[in-house]
């Protein structure tokens, strides 16, 4: 079925924009909606994938109305760091240790790429992510091929640097 | 502390680690990065980077728990109809023997209402009445009595009203 064949692929972008587990949920069955409402729009041509993945950076970036909780994520996350990777830890397997460190890898990523400003953040996920070449990020988001090329730049110089300073 | 290598700007060799340049900066910065640790151990950090970021985002999102999502989007989805419209596409998604029993039990109760028998011409009657043939006030004033003939067939109909 077309929503579990594209559901992850959509709330990796929708969640990494938004930074919010209720909205990027809210948001990619908003996109399938919208999807199956909108379907004789679809031009045969063009990748299904990609037609649902563009209309999910246009929602998550046109989501402003809960402007305020995602600006409260970055700086009071609902889920504590720590109860978070003991969870994870708890329902490890073979080797805990390993396991715990990389949650803890992984979530100081998820910290550094939340405090990103969000214009950086987006083209940096949407490369990172999706493998999406400059032009076609630069057609999703209206801007030019340049501008994402020094985004780019930016969000990798940012999380480099706070990567060496942990 | 060495100083970094100055050859190309961080930014090309950001382009470079996504295979973003022409083909003549790029075999120029790969044969350049041959000789040079420094610009090569950059750009395999932006590489990680977007990995990691990659890895850890598609790591955080495997935990949502997406089972209803489906079933949310299906009820969506589904024709928003309403009034008449929706009893119509109702009775349509019917079961075919609802459909047949409904239809048939129409037809019996039409054509049973056009049949002779005294209670149907009484009723027939009835319905034609314009005005009862007398109206009883009780004496305690809680309740009232209609009574109705019928012309032809003169049957009476007592109607009863307690307040």
């Amino acid at each position: 079925m077309l929503v579990k064949q594209y559901q992850g692929m959509l709330l990796n972008i929708a969640y990494s924009i938004t930074l919010d587990r209720e909205e990027s949920l809210e948001i990619v069955q908003d996109v399938f909606v919208k999807a199956c409402s909108g379907i004789k729009g679809f031009r045969q041509d063009a990748s299904l994938g990609g037609w649902l993945r563009k209309i999910t950076i246009n929602t998550c970036l046109n989501w402003k109305r809960k402007w305020k909780r995602r600006f409260r994520w970055s700086h009071d996350p609902i889920e504590s760091d720590d109860d978070w990777i003991l969870k994870d830890v708890d329902q490890s397997g073979s080797n805990p240790e390993n396991q715990y460190r990389e949650k803890e890898f992984e979530e100081n990523i998820m910290k550094q790429i939340s405090k990103l400003p969000e214009k950086i953040r987006v083209v940096f996920v949407l490369n990172a992510l999706e493998g999406m070449s400059y032009d076609e990020i630069a057609e999703h988001l209206n801007i030019k091929r340049g501008t994402v090329s020094s985004r780019l730049h930016h969000a990798r110089k940012i999380l480099m640097d706070s990567f060496k300073s942990l | 502390m060495k100083k970094q290598c100055q050859a190309y700007a961080p930014e090309v060799l950001s382009r470079f680690a996504d295979n973003e340049l022409d083909d003549v900066l790029y075999r120029q910065i790969q044969a350049h990065t041959d000789g040079c640790n420094q610009c090569r151990q950059v750009i395999d950090g932006y590489r990680q980077v977007s990995q990691a970021a990659s890895h850890a985002i598609a790591s955080k999102v495997s935990t949502f728990d997406t089972g209803g999502l489906g079933t949310a989007v299906i009820e969506r989805v589904a024709p928003q109809k309403s009034g008449g419209f929706k009893k119509v596409f109702d009775y349509f998604s019917l079961k075919l023997y609802l459909k047949v029993a409904s239809v048939a039990a129409v037809m019996v109760l039409g054509l049973a209402y056009f049949q002779d028998t005294p209670l149907n011409m009484n009723m027939r009657e009835f319905s034609e009445l314009r005005e009862p043939s007398a109206i009883v006030t009780s004496v305690d004033a809680r309740s009232s009595v209609m009574i109705f003939e019928t012309e032809k067939s003169k049957h009476t109909v007592i109607w009863f009203s307690e307040t």
